[in-house]
């Protein structure tokens, strides 16, 4: 697992209080019933804070699953 | 205290028994995102941040009220201020209005609530120069309000917080004024404020020497190589003194703590290379101890208590271990940057409170010195630094350097004195002959949370596995980084034992410190040279924890 997965997997275990049986890889803003918009923000929040980044309103809006979030990161140009 | 979303999330998760401190968290916009920092960094300063926020959008309201309702303002109330708290059209999300602009009546408007503010007993406010709204057709009447504006909140006793903690793209999305990538520091300025004994006046200023006094360190660059003069590189370093100077006139003691070896550090006033003069201060310790157990032995000396003292370093690493193990000590951080001068001096200013200089105050240094028994450093050992330094993220690159690319290495061996093996010097033909001659030349660098230092460890080792020369630069002191390399390069090539061709400098005083570890035992080789010679095995059984602090890169 990369350094970007583990950390994204413990944010969304954080943020969204996920229990152990709970697989995040799947995780989506549909599947998580504790997934709504005001935990979208901390998501953000505390993905711009562990990567040094910012992230624009326009974009934060298609962080609705593990994957895309993951997605994001990968493409990101200040991620190393 | 800076921290990341995960590093805050394992310190709140874990359970704690320490006092709680309860507040109300004053501020127009949405206060969430701060939540889990402040908890956290009240933690790391040793209690809990119980409190409450409120609604978003009724800051005015409560405001409003709260002359008529005193147990409200009887309670702490840390106030988080934008220029749209003070004249609410600044405010972005209200859009532009058509109504004229009127700076007269902006201006008392903002008045009002500040009087409105002054009725918090117990307040703290963070005002947040952020951009605002273009509401003027007149750029600089509008610019007038705004420094207005700064001016009030400078009276009511604000704490300026830069532009650039705010975002207006996620205040524009949710009403969260706050940038994403300051939350920590911000947070950690609010868990100051909470903590709250930092604006009692202090009574004790004590300064680190090497480039906080003066610019330079007295260790490597001798006492011609350092500058505090009134002009030049030194200037800062000039003013920084002129104001210690004035201070101390009007009864604030002075302290010196330095890593260095007594004499060397007192050199600089000898001769006369300082503003400030030996008599100025009420003492001075210097000592490799760590700086934590010589303030607290300060205090200790002075029958000071600890929230009574102020601690300037421009080491960060420093900073952080004081704060963490001494968290009544209020710490400054002098900066590298001449540009962030003014605003520690205006920090230090805040710390001392002095309204009227009576006689005893301007003797009060002299007082303190002829009641003090004697100077002598601390020898107790210095805090265990191993938790601090795990959040550090410290990554080694080691490197074996070819005839071509030396230079770095070439440089660290031949301008350090303190961490130096034996005070050798290379020329450039004396490098390639020992490269030439089957010697190994290894350089590493060192990056962490702080940034990227760049290559801090050169050494040499010969075909018989002596190593030769041996230097790291000072900026990484305490770090345990000359551990992890020697562990490493143990590894590296397979070393049952090492040796160590050590000799006592003026200045190497840290490397024999070093070397008087049990690891070490002295021996004659066979042209009865005095050398030093490494038990690896032991070194690596009990330092071997040492490498879970580094992730070791490899530089290719």
């Amino acid at each position: 697992m990369s350094d970007i997965e583990q950390k994204t997997k413990n944010i969304l275990t954080i943020v969204l209080k996920l229990n152990s049986d709970t697989s995040v890889q799947n995780a989506t803003m549909e599947s998580i019933s504790s997934w709504d918009s005001m935990a979208l923000l901390s998501i953000v929040t505390a993905i711009e804070n562990e990567f040094d980044i910012f992230i624009d309103a326009a974009e934060a809006e298609h962080l609705v699953s593990y994957e895309k979030i993951i997605d994001f990161l990968n493409n990101h140009p200040e991620i190393p | 205290m800076s921290l990341s979303f995960l590093e805050a999330a394992n310190i709140v998760s874990q359970e704690n028994t320490l006092v709680n401190r309860e507040f109300v968290l004053a501020a127009s916009g949405q206060t969430e995102k701060l939540e889990m920092f402040v908890k956290a960094l009240s933690i790391c300063r040793g209690f809990n941040s119980i409190y409450s926020s409120l609604p978003f959008n009724t800051l005015q309201q409560y405001v409003a009220l709260s002359d008529s309702v005193s147990n409200v303002t009887d309670k702490k109330h840390i106030f988080l201020l934008f220029p749209w708290d003070l004249v609410p059209e600044f405010d972005w999300r209200l859009g532009v209005s058509e109504n004229d602009f009127d700076l007269e009546v902006q201006n008392h408007q903002a008045v009002k609530f500040c009087e409105k503010i002054q009725n918090f007993k117990d307040k703290r406010i963070l005002y947040f120069k952020a951009d605002v709204l273009p509401i003027s057709l007149n750029s600089s009447e509008q610019k007038e309000l705004y420094c207005q504006l700064e001016m009030l909140m400078y009276k009511a006793g604000a704490r300026i917080i830069s532009s650039n903690s705010f975002s207006l793209s996620s205040y524009l999305a949710n009403g969260n004024p706050y940038s994403g990538k300051e939350l920590s520091k911000i947070s950690d300025v609010i868990v100051d404020e909470v903590d709250g004994e930092q604006y009692q006046a202090k009574k004790l200023l004590v300064t680190d020497f090497d480039n906080v006094l003066w610019k330079g360190v007295i260790g490597e660059d001798g006492v011609e190589g350092i500058y505090c003069q009134n002009e030049g590189v030194g200037y800062v370093h000039y003013i920084f003194q002129s104001y210690l100077l004035k201070l101390k006139k009007a009864g604030v003691l002075l302290a010196g703590v330095t890593r260095n070896d007594s004499e060397l550090a007192e050199l600089p006033f000898k001769k006369n290379k300082t503003l400030l003069t030996r008599n100025d201060f009420v003492e001075i310790l210097a000592s490799y101890e760590a700086k934590s157990s010589q303030i607290e032995l300060l205090a200790e000396n002075l029958n000071l208590n600890l929230d009574s003292i102020v601690f300037v370093d421009d080491n960060p690493l420093e900073i952080e271990e004081v704060k963490l193990q001494l968290p009544k000590v209020r710490t400054i951080l002098f900066p590298p940057q001449n540009e962030m001068f003014p605003q520690m001096m205006a920090d230090l200013q805040k710390q001392f409170v002095i309204t009227n200089v009576t006689n005893e105050d301007k003797k009060r240094t002299e007082l303190y010195r002829s009641r003090k028994q004697s100077s002598v450093p601390s020898n107790r050992k210095g805090a265990d630094l191993f938790s601090y330094l795990a959040t550090l993220n410290m990554r080694i690159s080691p490197k074996l350097c070819s005839e071509r690319d030396y230079e770095r290495p070439l440089q660290l061996i031949n301008k350090t004195n303190q961490f130096n093996l034996n005070g050798n010097r290379l020329t450039e033909q004396e490098l390639q002959l020992l490269l030439k001659d089957g010697s190994k030349l290894f350089s590493f660098g060192l990056k962490d949370k702080f940034g990227d230092h760049g290559q801090v460890i050169s050494l040499f080792v010969d075909q018989k596995l002596c190593i030769t020369h041996f230097v790291m630069s000072c900026r990484v002191f305490q770090r345990k980084a000359e551990y992890a390399c020697l562990i490493w390069l143990i590894k590296f090539l397979d070393a049952e034992d090492l040796t160590f061709d050590f000799h006592l400098t003026k200045y190497n005083t840290p490397f024999k410190n070093f070397i008087d570890e049990k690891y070490f035992s002295s021996f004659k080789d066979t042209r009865r040279e005095n050398k030093s010679l490494l038990n690896s095995a032991l070194f690596l059984e009990e330092n071997e924890g040492i490498l879970d602090l580094f992730k070791i890169e490899l530089d290719n």
